[in-house]
C-alpha cells in the first residue's frame, strides 16, 4: 500500500487537463505511442468535441522511481458545474490532486470550488502551471494567485506543458514524493466507495471503486449499503488502459466490479460496497442521492417514435443514473417524457446523445426548475411542469430554489456582471479581489434565472473572462406565475412556462416576437398571445399568406419546383398542429433562444 | 406527340429581373449552332418520336438569330422525324428585333408560324426599370408588322407586380394588350430572383416591391379583363382565345415528351428528366470532345405523382380522379382523396371527379399542390 498513489486532476475547461493526462500515460508507458489518440481518457465523441469531461474515468499507471515501483491511480473528474457531486466523490477517492492552471489565464471559478472541495478532503495539492510553452504565459502573476489561494510555497509550483511534454517527469516525481500513500486496514471488513459506473452492453453495469479498508475477492458476496442490494462479485480487477482481471483488490487501491447489475440506478455514486459475511460498521461518508435540478419535456418529432424514444432514454439511463424521466403528454406534442437533468449542460448532452447514439430527433420544451407550492389548506406539492401549476386562487405560496453563485472575472467586467445578476434577481453577497485585477463575486440568485441564457450572456458581457460555479442553498418564497401562449385563442401547453411575475411581461413580449419570426405565414391570420390566467399581456400577428404561386412552370421549371414543394411538404409534416395553426419544431425551442 | 425546344442563350442586354441562362456575347454563335445541330443528331433518335407536334425557340433572345439560322435548326430536327401538318413552331422575340424585313423572311422562308412577343409593359418607365431593350412604340409597331406579314398566331408577354405599378397602370397595360387582339397572352407576376439586378435594387431600397394586396388586385383584374375579352384562363399565367392554347407549353403540362437542345435546355421522356449544362463555352467544349452535355434524373412513382398534381392543378383541365387511378393505381387515388378532402372548398372545388382551383385557389396553387404531395408511397 505504501507504493500506491491515488490522485485526481482539478482544472478548468481548456486548461489542458486531458492533454497533460495523456502525457502521464505516455511517459509511464501505460499507453503505447501508437495507441495514444488525442485525449485518451475522454472517450465519448461529445467529450472530445466539446473538450469537456462528462464521465469520471480511472486509469492505473506503473512508475519506477529510485528503483521502487509505484502504482499511480489517476481518477479523471468531470469538468462542469452540473456534475459537481460526481467530482466530490472522485476527490474523496484520492489522497492528492494536481491543480492544473493555464499559465496564460489564471485560476477560474470552477477550479476554485473544486480546489476547496479537495482541501476539505485533506488532499495534498500539487500546483502545476500548464501551457508554459505559450508566449502569452504569465507564470509570475499566476503563481501569485496560487500562493494566495492555497498558501503553498512558490517553489512548490511546477511548470509544465502537456503539448511539448515539458516538466511531465517532475509532475510524476512530485506525485510520488508529495501525495501521501493511502492509509487503510487491509485486514478490516471491506469498505469501498463507488465513484463512478459505466454501462457495458454485454456485462451490465461496471462500478468503479476505491477500497478504503479490507480486500475484495472474486466470487465474494457483496452488499451496496445505501441501496441495500446484494450481489455476487462475478469479476473484479483493476483499471489499466483496459480492465485487467484480478483475484483480489486490496485497501488503498482502485478497481472495478462486475456483478450482473442491469441498471445504473442500482449503482449510486458515493455508495459503499462491503462484504455480506463480514460487513463494515459504517458507510463511507458523503453519500448523497443526486437530484435533478432542471426539468423539461422531451418529445419525439414523429409521434410514431414514442416507443423508440422510451427505449433510447432507458438505455441512456443505464449509464447515466442522474437522468430521470416519467411519461407525460401534451396537447400540442402528443406523448413524451418529463425528464430531469443535473443542469442545462446535462440536458444538452442528453439531447445530443439521443441524436447521435440513438438517431432520435426530439423536441424539448421550456425547461424549468422544481418549485414547492403550498395551497391554502396547507397541502404541499412539487411543481416540475407548468401543467402542475394549481389554480392561483387556491394557492397560498410558492418557493423556488436558490443557489450561491460564484463568479470570477477581470475587474473591468464587474459592472456589467453586477447588472446581469441584478436583472436575474440576484443579490450580491460579497466581492473579493484575488489579485489586483481579478475579482471573485458571490451572489445569491434563483436557480431558475440561470436556466435561461445566463451562461451565454455572462460569457458575452465578459468577453469570455468570467468563470461561474454554483451550489444550491435551499428554497425561498417566490411570486411565481404561469405564463401561457395562445395561438388564435388556443393554448399551446408545450409553450407554457413557470416564471417570476416581474419577468413575465418582458418574457411574454419576447417570446411572442420570436414566435412571430418562427411561425410561417398560413392561409389565415394568426394571433400570438401571451397570457397570465385570463389576462393577455402581449400580442403579435402573423399575417395570412394570400399569394403562394409561382409564375412560371415550363419544361425547365418542373423538376426544381417539385423539389421545392416536396421540401415544403416534408417541413410541414414535421410541424405540430394546435387548433388550425401549424407550428414548426423550432418554435418550441424559441424560448431558449430569445436573444439570438 | 412530341416537342422540341431550342435554347438560344444570347441577349442584347440583361433584363434586370432575369435569372435565366444567357450571355450578351455573340461571338460563339456559329460554333454553338453547329453544336446544337450535333445534339439533335445525337439525341433525337433515342427519344423515338413518331412526329413532331411543336418546336419552340426560347431564350435568351432567339430573335437575335437570322431567319436562315432558325430554319437550319428546324430543318435539322425535321430531317429525320416528320413534322405534323398542323405543328406549332414558335419563336420568342423581342420587339426591337421584329423589323418588317426580318418578319417577312421569317414568314416566307422559315416554318415559324407563331410568335411570342416579349412586350412586358406598355409603360416606358416600367420597361426602363426592367432594363428591356425596346420601347413602347417599337413593341406596338412590331405587333402590327407581324400581323401585316401574315402571322395569325401571336402571343404577348406581360409582367405585373412591377415596382411602382398601380392598379390603374396595370389596367392600362392589360387594356392595350387586349386592344391589339392577340390570340394568346402570358402574364407573369414579377418574381424577384436571386442574383438579379432587381433584387439588388430592392435590397438597397432603390425600388419597393409592391404590397401583396396590390399584386392580388392586379391578378384579379387581369382575370376579369381577359375573361370579358373572350380569353380562357387555361393555366395560372396563360390566357388564350378558344382553342388557341400554346401547344408546346400545353405539352409540358400534359406530360408529353420533349427534347431540349442547347445550353441549359431541359428534356423529358417517360420517367426521365435531363438538363444540359448551362454554360455555353462548356457546352461547346464538351460537344467537341464527344462528352455528354446533360445530367439525368429518373423519376420515382411518387415523383411522377407529385409532378402530375403540381402541373395539372395549374391548368383549367384540373385533376381528374379517373386519370390518377389510371396512371398511379387505386392506392394513390385513396391517398389523394384523403388529402384533398382537407383542402378548403373555397380554394379547390370539385365537379364530380374533377378538381379545379377556384379563383382564390389560383393565388395559392403552390401551397395546395404541396399539401396534396405524397412523401411516402401509399
Amino acid at each position: 500500500m505504501k507504493n500506491i498513489r491515488n490522485f485526481c486532476i482539478i482544472a478548468h475547461i481548456d486548461h489542458g487537463k486531458s492533454t497533460l493526462a495523456d502525457r502521464l500515460l505516455q511517459v509511464t508507458h501505460t499507453v503505447s505511442d501508437r495507441d495514444l489518440q488525442a485525449q485518451t481518457l475522454d472517450n465519448m465523441d461529445i467529450e472530445r468535441e466539446r473538450g469537456i469531461t462528462i464521465k469520471s474515468h480511472a486509469i492505473q499507471m506503473d512508475y519506477i522511481q529510485d528503483g521502487e515501483k509505484y502504482i499511480l491511480n489517476l481518477i479523471d473528474t468531470p469538468g462542469h458545474v452540473d456534475f459537481s457531486y460526481e467530482v466530490s466523490r472522485s476527490i474523496a477517492a484520492c489522497e492528492g490532486a494536481l491543480l492544473i492552471v493555464d499559465a496564460t489565464q489564471g485560476i477560474q471559478a470552477q477550479t476554485i470550488s473544486n480546489l476547496y472541495l479537495a482541501l476539505e478532503n485533506d488532499l495534498e495539492i500539487i500546483p502545476v502551471l500548464n501551457k508554459m510553452d505559450l508566449p502569452s504565459a504569465n507564470p509570475e502573476e499566476v503563481k501569485d494567485q496560487i500562493v494566495d489561494m492555497i498558501g503553498c510555497r512558490r517553489e512548490d509550483i511546477l511548470e509544465a506543458s502537456g503539448k511539448t511534454g515539458l516538466g511531465v517527469d517532475k509532475v510524476l516525481e512530485a506525485i510520488v514524493e508529495r501525495v501521501p500513500a493511502p492509509v487503510g486496514d487491509p485486514d478490516a471488513p471491506l469498505q469501498a466507495m463507488i465513484f463512478d459506473s459505466v454501462f457495458n452492453s454485454f456485462r451490465g453495469i461496471i462500478a468503479y471503486y476505491r477500497i478504503k479498508h479490507g480486500v475484495i475477492r472474486k466470487g465474494q458476496k457483496v452488499k451496496f449499503i445505501n441501496t441495500g442490494k446484494e450481489y455476487h462479485a462475478d469479476e473484479i480487477g483493476i483499471l489499466r488502459l483496459k480492465q485487467e482481471q484480478r483475484e483480489t483488490v486490496s485497501a488503498g487501491d482502485v478497481g472495478y466490479i462486475i456483478s450482473g447489475i442491469k441498471t445504473a440506478k442500482e449503482v449510486k455514486v458515493g455508495d459503499t460496497i462491503t462484504s455480506v459475511e463480514n460487513p463494515c460498521k459504517v458507510a463511507v461518508k458523503g453519500f448523497e442521492d443526486v437530484k435533478p435540478m432542471v426539468f423539461a419535456g422531451i418529445y419525439p418529432v414523429d409521434n410514431d417514435d414514442y416507443e423508440d424514444l422510451r427505449e433510447s432514454i432507458e438505455k441512456l439511463q443505464l449509464n447515466d443514473a442522474s437522468l430521470t424521466f416519467e411519461p407525460e403528454s401534451s396537447m400540442a406534442l402528443g406523448f413524451g417524457f418529463r425528464c430531469g437533468f443535473l443542469g442545462m449542460l446535462h440536458m444538452e448532452i442528453i439531447q445530443e446523445r439521443l441524436e447521435r447514439e440513438f438517431n432520435m430527433t426530439v423536441i424539448t420544451t421550456v425547461p424549468n426548475v422544481s418549485y414547492n407550492a403550498t395551497d391554502k389548506k396547507g397541502v404541499k406539492m412539487v411543481l416540475r411542469n407548468p401543467s402542475d401549476f394549481p389554480d392561483p386562487s387556491k394557492l397560498d405560496f410558492v418557493e423556488e430554489p436558490y443557489i450561491h453563485a460564484q463568479i470570477i472575472t477581470k475587474s473591468e467586467y464587474i459592472g456589467s456582471i453586477m447588472g446581469l445578476c441584478i436583472e436575474k434577481r440576484g443579490v450580491l453577497k460579497n466581492q473579493v479581489y484575488l489579485t489586483t485585477d481579478r475579482v471573485e463575486m458571490n451572489f445569491e440568485i434563483p436557480l431558475a434565472e440561470i436556466v435561461f441564457d445566463f451562461y451565454d450572456r455572462l460569457k458575452s458581457i465578459s468577453r469570455g473572462y468570467a468563470s461561474f460555479d454554483y451550489t444550491p442553498i435551499g428554497y425561498q418564497t417566490s411570486d411565481l406565475v404561469k405564463l401561457d401562449i395562445l395561438l388564435n385563442g388556443e393554448q399551446v401547453d408545450a409553450l407554457s412556462a413557470l416564471i417570476h411575475r416581474n419577468n413575465a411581461y418582458h418574457f411574454g413580449k419576447k417570446i411572442c416576437e420570436k414566435l412571430r419570426e418562427l411561425i410561417p405565414r398560413q392561409q389565415f391570420d394568426i394571433a400570438i398571445q401571451a397570457a397570465i390566467g385570463a389576462k393577455i399581456i402581449s400580442r403579435e400577428n402573423v399575417k395570412a399568406m394570400r399569394k403562394d404561386v409561382t409564375a412560371k412552370c415550363y419544361g425547365g421549371d418542373i423538376s426544381r419546383k417539385r423539389k421545392l414543394l416536396e421540401k415544403q411538404k416534408k417541413g410541414k409534416k414535421k410541424m405540430r398542429q394546435v387548433g388550425n395553426v401549424e407550428i414548426p419544431q423550432e418554435a418550441f425551442l424559441a424560448v431558449l433562444k430569445l436573444n439570438d | 406527340m412530341a416537342g422540341i425546344y431550342f435554347h438560344i442563350p444570347f441577349c442584347k442586354q440583361a433584363c434586370s429581373y432575369c435569372d435565366f441562362y444567357f450571355t450578351t456575347h455573340q461571338n460563339e454563335k456559329e460554333k454553338l449552332l453547329r453544336c446544337m445541330d450535333e445534339e439533335i443528331v445525337n439525341r433525337l433518335p433515342a427519344f423515338h418520336f413518331n412526329e413532331i407536334k411543336s418546336i419552340y425557340f426560347g431564350g435568351g433572345t432567339p430573335s437575335v438569330l437570322s431567319y436562315l439560322e432558325i430554319q437550319q435548326l428546324i430543318s435539322k430536327a425535321t430531317s429525320t422525324v416528320a413534322l405534323m401538318p398542323d405543328a406549332e413552331i414558335t419563336l420568342e422575340a423581342n420587339p426591337d428585333n421584329l423589323s418588317m424585313e426580318f418578319l417577312t423572311a421569317l414568314k416566307t422562308k422559315t416554318l415559324v408560324n407563331r410568335l411570342s412577343i416579349g412586350m412586358q409593359s406598355f409603360h416606358a418607365s416600367e420597361l426602363e426599370l426592367m432594363y428591356r431593350a425596346h420601347n413602347v412604340a417599337e413593341s406596338i409597331q412590331a405587333f402590327k408588322n407581324a400581323r401585316e406579314v401574315g402571322f395569325e398566331n401571336i402571343s404577348l408577354d406581360l409582367i405585373y407586380g412591377v415596382p411602382g405599378s398601380t392598379l390603374t397602370s396595370w389596367k392600362a397595360n392589360v387594356q392595350r394588350a387586349i386592344d391589339l387582339n392577340p390570340e394568346h397572352l402570358s402574364a407573369y407576376c414579377l418574381t424577384i430572383e436571386d442574383n438579379t439586378r432587381l433584387k439588388y435594387w430592392i435590397e438597397k431600397g432603390r425600388h419597393i416591391y409592391p404590397e401583396e394586396s396590390l399584386i392580388l388586385e392586379q391578378s384579379e383584374l387581369l382575370m376579369e379583363m381577359t375573361q370579358s375579352a373572350g380569353y380562357e384562363h387555361y393555366e395560372i399565367s396563360n390566357f388564350a382565345k378558344p382553342n388557341q392554347y400554346a401547344k408546346h407549353n400545353t405539352n409540358y403540362w400534359k406530360g408529353e415528351p420533349y427534347l431540349g437542345i442547347g445550353p441549359s435546355a431541359h428534356s423529358f421522356k417517360g420517367n426521365e428528366r435531363s438538363w444540359n449544362i448551362s454554360n455555353t463555352k462548356e457546352y461547346i467544349l464538351r460537344t467537341g470532345q464527344n462528352k455528354v452535355t446533360f445530367e439525368t434524373e429518373t423519376l420515382s412513382k411518387i415523383d411522377r405523382f407529385n409532378e402530375f398534381i403540381m402541373i395539372h392543378l395549374r391548368t383549367q383541365w384540373g385533376l381528374h380522379t379517373n386519370k390518377i387511378e389510371e396512371l398511379f393505381g387505386p392506392d394513390y387515388l385513396d391517398a389523394f382523396i384523403q388529402q384533398v378532402e382537407k383542402i378548403d372548398k373555397t380554394l379547390l372545388q370539385n365537379n364530380g371527379d374533377l378538381y379545379t382551383l377556384t379563383k382564390q385557389g389560383k393565388h395559392q396553387a403552390d401551397g395546395i399542390a404541396s399539401s396534396l404531395f405524397l412523401v411516402t408511397s401509399p
